[in-house]
């Protein structure tokens, strides 16, 4: 078995990786063991022993991570990623329910959310079919990687799990990025998330943010204007289109380019509204005024916000955050978990905590820079980008500049399957970093 | 090498960034103040209350309760007994209590907001002999309405946090909002030492409540007796702007706003824009004398119709009801002429009619309503087709709120002088101090001041026999008056309905020496008429006389009862218990408030009205804690 190996140099592991993710693992049990006591003092949960099994056992999975040799199992890829996506498609259609998604598979109290490995190994598999595909055409590239992501984000949204799915997404471009695909077809992504998002919105933003009569709203009310300039920009697509295929000048190349983010905005923003209920669409955006909806999608905001700001500079003491214990936000050990800590802590331990997850990134992107081939290269940065938008969306989320996507904090929040993909990605990760020096 | 650096930085930079705008964020959370967090001002502490100009209490805050159900510190099977119990006291149906109680997704979930204090003390009773286990009881202030639906559309509500929502009480949440009151010679003590909460300033309306609720009275009447969708009224003090009634019906009650829909609780006076018909010929009339083009004297021939051909070789047609011959100004407004009205319009340009409506301030807001306060519509010039010229004039293809014509009626009765119309008299500080007395603020001359008499006798004129408006003649007062009937535009099919009518009349008062201008418009009548001199000016008479009965207005031929506010509901003592038990029999129920809101005492009251029978009797030493039971009748 020469694919499985213990590393020669286990002195050349990244512990300053390792420390940190173990102190993160402990703060976050620690939160839960206090977001499970109501304000009587009554323990009503014991979610924190679950997250210490769950802690334990991500252990092991990070260590068996760490053994096995990925860049030289990369051939392997195709295969694991089948596999899930073959999971995912059994989850869709016989998967627990939990909250309002049928994203679970397990057995009695127990069970996994199959999205989360799914990121995970979609890195692997990504990062091998671009490693492996660098004579291609930026072009070609970029079309196979949007499938090899799609695949598996469609399956998740199909959940229906918005959240996970959106995770895709910054992993695409972080390893298209680290690729070194043309910029423009990077920018071409983010433009399109960016208009879709928008497209996604303004609807109901004429409708609860601005008063009635605005222009946007009048736009909206008369679903003709709306269609007909769709029209025009799909006509405007093909114009220059073919401008661009008969006389190939660059400035062609441009309205194409504008008109295609356009375009495809619309279009994914006109399904959204077809398959998402407006009350899910008021929770992406209603961080911009919580106070729109204060009784409904923006009551999570108002009662996290609240929490944060009443723990001042150095908080009320572990176990004594009383906004937290009494108002009951839901989810407060998964998706609101950071609104206790900076609670009970205070600005100095949400700021520690906010410092240690940046510190780890940054540790994540040495290791990158370190390694010696591209295809580890590119599993760091898929690795990278998973983290730093899982961090960025759930702490913006808890303090109220973030859509409410449902994103779990790595390491922190409860939840037995975030835990063992975040140890999983970790232990690729020190892998990688404790392999660099062998090529 | 260089490639991975620049991709490597970029990384970084955004890295930075993002960590950049959390720290920001953050820091703005844990140090600012939790008002700037929320947006919202959440200092605890007491709201200002909200009284009419006589200082009768209109909203107030008391002690209430949320009570929710946390299910992981409830037993499932004991819970599942007690559920009838619950859906009892909270009223909420026991089938839907028992759904949320074994819907898995949710931990937890309200039972019922802002519960009065009677059932929830029952309920912290029960739970402290361990009856309702996973039942939680959180004090939170509340708002209480005395007067319930009285201006509900003007007062507004609060929600989430006791912050306004509606009306008054989001428009000066800020004022509302409990502050502490500190004096500003840097020192930061606290002006009166004896207000230790923080308290919000107290809010005078310009309303009165006994006029208010008279008004309300004939509106709902109306609304009745006319199977119309609404009715609004609204009466201003022509002399000061202040508005002394601002009613419309349906109304709402701001103590359960949450049972009404949206459509109910809309303030219709500021946010429902329409054509308000012939009433609106007085504006344009006033503007047309003003310019200069007729005289009081001008002989118009009414012969049934309107008729010009255009140069284009429009032909334009507006009829009248009737063939009213050859008539001056007086007798076009009173008999409502189309043909009148329209050939008066001929005289001036659409610059200058243009001009003189908006000065009246047609299409723009009064100010007097909220931030999304209707401005209506005024299409500039520019826009204008052949026939809008006399459509305008005679009260279409322009759209008003009750607001703006009452803001307009005031310059007529006011000699020609634009004021800016009011809700608030006045604002007190929690101590006293006074933070804002209303004064008159003339915006602007409109027309002169002969023009304004010159319509004013008109109006008169209508209220005669000779008139459409004479059943709004109040028998023993001067009165000038102006009806007006409005198709509605179907929003359908864009054209004017059949059978959506907006009737309406406009009353002036006494026309002698002006005082109250009153406006009433009844939405969609579907009775026997739909013509506002027919239902709407009976409705203003009644209005008036309620008016009148308030206000010592000299009356004509009838022996002058000077009422000098006796009519007026009067300033009740306050209950208030000491040491020793006082005779409370004969308070009304709303003199009982105060004790009802300290928290010393478990005062409950049963029935209303006012109160019959009292326990302890009079005389008993009363301490913390002590029970009073009285009974209302």
């Amino acid at each position: 078995m020469r694919h499985i190996q213990l590393p020669k140099f286990i002195s050349g592991l990244d512990y300053v990786i390792l420390m940190v993710c173990l102190l993160l693992t402990g703060i976050g049990i620690a939160s839960i063991y206090s977001a499970g006591i109501d304000s009587e003092g009554v323990r009503f949960s014991n979610e924190y022993s679950k997250q210490i099994l769950w802690a334990v056992s991500g252990l092991a999975i990070m260590i068996a991570a760490l053994i096995l040799d990925i860049s030289r199992l990369k051939d392997y890829t195709l295969f694991a990623y089948l596999v899930i996506l073959l999971i995912l498609i059994y989850t869709r259609f016989a998967g627990r329910v939990v909250n309002g998604a049928r994203s679970w598979l397990g057995i009695g109290e127990y069970g996994i959310q199959p999205s989360e490995f799914a990121k995970i190994l979609t890195i692997l598999f990504l990062a091998r079919y671009l490693d492996s595909s660098e004579q291609s055409s930026s072009f070609k590239r970029l079309v196979m990687s949007s499938i090899i992501i799609g695949i598996p984000v469609l399956l998740i949204l199909s959940q229906p799990d918005f959240g996970s799915a959106l995770v895709f997404f910054p992993i695409l471009i972080v390893m298209l990025h680290v690729a070194g695909i043309d910029k423009r077809y990077i920018l071409f992504i983010l433009f399109s998330i960016v208009c879709t998002f928008l497209f996604l919105m303004l609807p109901l933003a004429g409708k609860y943010f601005f008063s009635t009569g605005n222009i946007l709203d009048l736009f909206f009310q008369r679903p003709g204007y709306a269609i007909m300039l769709s029209g025009l920009f799909l006509i405007a697509l093909v114009l220059s289109l073919w401008g661009w295929l008969v006389f190939k000048k660059r400035y062609y190349f441009w309205l194409s380019y504008t008109f295609s983010i356009l375009d495809l905005s619309i279009a994914i923003a006109y399904a959204g509204h077809k398959v998402l209920k407006e009350y899910q669409i008021m929770r992406l955006m209603v961080f911009l005024n919580p106070n729109v909806d204060p009784q409904g999608a923006g009551w999570n905001i108002l009662q996290s916000v609240t929490a944060i700001g009443s723990g001042g500079l150095i908080g009320k003491g572990f176990l004594q955050g009383t906004q937290s214990h009494a108002r009951f936000i839901p989810q407060q050990s998964t998706d609101f978990i950071f609104s206790i800590i900076a609670e009970e802590w205070g600005f100095i331990g949400g700021l520690f905590l906010v410092g240690l997850f940046c510190f780890l990134l940054y540790r994540m992107l040495v290791v990158l820079s370190s390694t010696k081939d591209k295809y580890s290269m590119l599993v760091c940065g898929g690795i990278f980008g998973m983290f730093t938008f899982h961090f960025m969306i759930n702490v913006g989320m808890a303090i109220g500049i973030m859509p409410i996507t449902g994103i779990p904090l790595y390491f922190i929040s409860y939840g037995g399957s975030s835990l063992w993909a975040a140890f999983m990605a970790i232990g690729f990760l020190l892998g990688i970093s404790s392999r660099r020096y062998r090529m | 090498m260089r490639m991975l650096k620049f991709r490597l930085g970029s990384a970084l930079v955004l890295l930075g960034i993002i960590a950049t705008l959390i720290f920001a964020r953050y820091a703005q959370l844990a140090f600012a103040s939790s008002s700037i967090a929320l947006g919202e001002d959440a200092l605890e502490g007491e709201r200002g209350r909200i009284v009419d100009r006589n200082g009768l209490t209109l909203a107030m805050d008391v002690p209430k309760y949320d009570i929710s159900v946390w299910k992981p510190s409830a037993d499932k099977e004991v819970f599942e007994l007690e559920i009838p119990e619950l859906a009892k006291l909270t009223g909420m149906p026991a089938d839907s209590i028992h759904a949320r109680f074994i819907d898995e997704n949710q931990n937890f979930f309200y039972l019922a907001r802002r519960l009065p204090a009677d059932k929830a003390t029952v309920l912290l009773n029960a739970k402290k002999q361990g009856k309702y286990q996973g039942v939680q009881v959180e004090e939170i202030s509340g708002r209480l309405y005395p007067e319930g639906r009285l201006a509900a559309h003007l007062i507004g509500f609060t929600g989430e946090g006791n912050s306004g929502l509606d009306g008054i009480e989001i428009k000066y949440n800020a004022e509302l909002n409990p502050k502490p009151r500190k004096a500003d010679d840097g020192t930061g003590r606290l002006i009166d030492p004896s207000i230790k909460l923080p308290q919000g300033d107290r809010i005078s309306l310009s309303i009165d409540a006994t006029l208010q609720h008279m008004i309300e009275d004939i509106l709902k009447d109306t609304v009745k007796a006319n199977g119309a969708e609404a009715a609004l009224a609204i009466a201003m003090d022509v002399h000061s702007g202040e508005l002394l009634c601002y009613a419309a019906e349906p109304g709402f009650d701001p103590n359960d706003y949450s049972a009404y829909d949206a459509e109910a609780r809309r303030d219709l006076l500021s946010l429902y824009s329409y054509e308000p018909g012939s009433v609106f010929k007085l504006f344009s009339m006033a503007s047309i004398l003003d310019l200069g083009a007729i005289t009081p004297n001008t002989i118009f021939d009414c012969d049934g119709a309107y008729r010009k051909t255009l140069p284009s070789g429009e032909k334009i047609l507006i009829k009248d009801l009737g063939v009213y011959g050859k008539q001056n100004l007086a007798g076009v407004l009173a008999l409502s002429s189309n043909a009148g009205v329209g050939y008066a319009s001929d005289k001036v340009t659409e610059q200058d009619l243009y001009q003189r409506l908006i000065a009246f301030g047609f299409g723009a807001k009064t100010g007097v309503g909220l931030s999304g306060e209707s401005p209506g519509s005024l299409r500039e010039p520019e826009k204008w087709s052949g026939r809008s010229k006399p459509t305008i004039a005679i009260g279409q293809e322009v759209m008003v709120t009750a607001l703006q014509m009452i803001s307009a009626a005031g310059a007529i009765a006011n000699g020609g002088l634009l004021l800016k119309p009011t809700t608030i008299n006045r604002i007190e500080s929690a101590d006293g101090q006074l933070v804002f007395q209303h004064e008159p603020q003339v915006l602007r001359r409109v027309v002169s001041e002969a023009s304004a008499k010159a319509i004013l006798d008109a109006m008169e004129h209508t209220a005669s026999l000779q008139g459409t408006g004479w059943r709004a003649k109040v028998p023993d007062i001067r009165m000038a008056v102006k009806t007006g009937t409005a198709q509605m535009i179907d929003p359908t099919t864009r054209a004017y309905s059949d059978t959506d009518y907006i009737a309406s009349t406009l009353g002036i008062f006494p026309a002698d020496k002006p005082r109250i201008a009153l406006y009433i418009a009844i939405i969609k009548p579907r009775g026997a008429s739909y013509l506002g001199g027919q239902i709407a000016a009976p409705v203003l008479r009644q209005a008036a006389e309620a008016v009148l009965s308030i206000l010592d207005i000299e009356r004509g031929k009838t022996p002058v009862v000077v009422h000098g506010g006796t009519l007026r509901m009067p300033e009740e003592k306050e209950a208030a218990v000491g040491a020793i038990m006082p005779d409370l029999t004969g308070y009304s129920k709303r003199s009982l408030l105060p004790l009802l809101e300290r928290k010393d005492l478990h005062v409950s009251i049963s029935g209303d009205g006012y109160v019959v029978s009292q326990q302890p009797a009079p005389g008993a030493t009363i301490s913390e804690g002590s029970k009073i039971i009285l009974r209302l009748k």
